[in-house]
């Protein structure tokens, strides 16, 4: 449950895309390392 | 001794009675409400469990795709979850425990639940096929059906034996973890399951006895609600006695699969501390309304510690030789 809440919906909508966008980078390192492990 | 039910508040699914939201300006979804819909806490559980199937298992895999695995597995449990408490978003309203969750508090709408619990499972499936093998996709997604569907939709609101059959869905984890190491089904995964299978109904019959008045009032037909706490109390006590001999099994196995002493004497240890907390729940009675239901929160906190440090001990026994 949140805690510390932003306070209005564009602070809300940036914090959610920037966890997207860190989401999105995370998925496609682990494709590039999933890739390296399955070729080794 | 069978006691009426009350009536249930609006079938899960249907409308939310969430007058506060009327006329409310909608706002975006916050991430951190999304991340609660996946209920991190039960998720650790899960990933521990799996984490330990993945590790105990006697073929290596490579760390890359033992950390895609158990995320698949973390991914999945967190779509299940998600779908939930999207489906069951009016009992929750109804009940103490969880009428914080987001979505009865107004803090997140049921399309956009709905939709990233969708996205997880789905993403988790794929991954899982893709990165490390179709079985353990195909396990994985049969245990987000089971959770989602069979427990959640069908099960929950109709028959007491909810948790002991829905509880399958919950003793997968390692099932899944051992599949995507090995990439087949034997029978010490199998085993595994049947122990988180048999510890899962005196681990939520214990929390069901002290949150008894909350599932009486939205209507579910927990075993305490329907069956009374007598009868619970002696199944929570029988599944205890059978749980002995199962969970030190592995320690038995035929052929290559089975442990040392080190997981079989802690899993008769444990197990036997888990018996004990059992008789002190199933041999007594409630007190009377002011009773504070100690040994029931002792069983259910005993539990808990009981299932990781049972796996750790299976980790441990695949790791150190004596």
């Amino acid at each position: 449950m949140p805690d510390h809440k932003p306070q209005t919906a564009e602070q809300i909508r940036r914090s959610r895309n920037r966890v997207l966008a860190l989401s999105l980078a995370a998925f496609v390192v682990l494709i590039f390392f999933v890739s390296i492990a399955k070729m080794s | 001794m069978e006691q009426a039910l009350p009536q249930p508040l609006p079938l899960a699914g249907g409308e939310l009675k969430a007058a506060h939201l009327a006329g409310a300006t909608p706002m975006p979804a916050d991430w951190r409400d999304l991340f609660a819909l996946t209920k991190p806490r039960v998720m650790s559980l899960v990933i521990f469990t799996g984490l330990c199937g993945l590790l105990a298992a006697p073929q290596n895999i490579h760390p890359v795709l033992g950390f895609t695995a158990i995320l698949c597995i973390a991914m999945g449990a967190g779509g299940a979850a998600a779908l939930n408490q999207w489906w069951e978003a009016d009992l929750d309203a109804g009940m103490k425990r969880t009428a914080q969750r987001p979505i009865p508090q107004g803090r997140l709408d049921r399309t956009t639940a709905r939709d990233f619990a969708g996205v997880l499972c789905a993403a988790s499936v794929f991954l899982m096929g893709v990165a490390i093998s179709w079985l353990a996709a195909a396990i994985l997604a049969i245990s987000i059906v089971y959770y989602a569907v069979v427990y959640t939709i069908w099960l929950k609101p109709r028959t007491p034996q909810n948790i002991v059959i829905g509880g399958g869905a919950g003793a997968f984890p390692p099932l899944i973890g051992w599949v995507a190491a090995t990439g087949h089904i034997s029978l010490m995964p199998v085993v595994l399951f049947a122990i988180i299978f048999m510890w899962t109904p005196p681990h939520f019959w214990a929390l069901a006895l002290f949150v008894k008045t909350d599932y009486a009032k939205v209507g579910i037909p927990m075993m305490p609600v329907v069956a009374g706490e007598r009868s619970t109390r002696r199944q929570i006590l029988v599944y205890a006695v059978l749980l002995l001999p199962l969970s030190a099994l592995p320690w038995w196995l035929p052929g290559d699969e089975h442990t040392g002493a080190i997981y079989g004497v802690s899993a008769l240890v444990l197990s036997s501390v888990f018996l004990g907390f059992a008789v002190r729940v199933g041999l007594r009675e409630r007190t009377g309304p002011d009773d504070a239901m100690k040994p029931e929160k002792q069983l259910f906190a005993y539990s808990i510690l009981y299932l990781f440090a049972l796996f750790a001990a299976l980790v441990a026994d695949r790791f150190i030789a004596i």
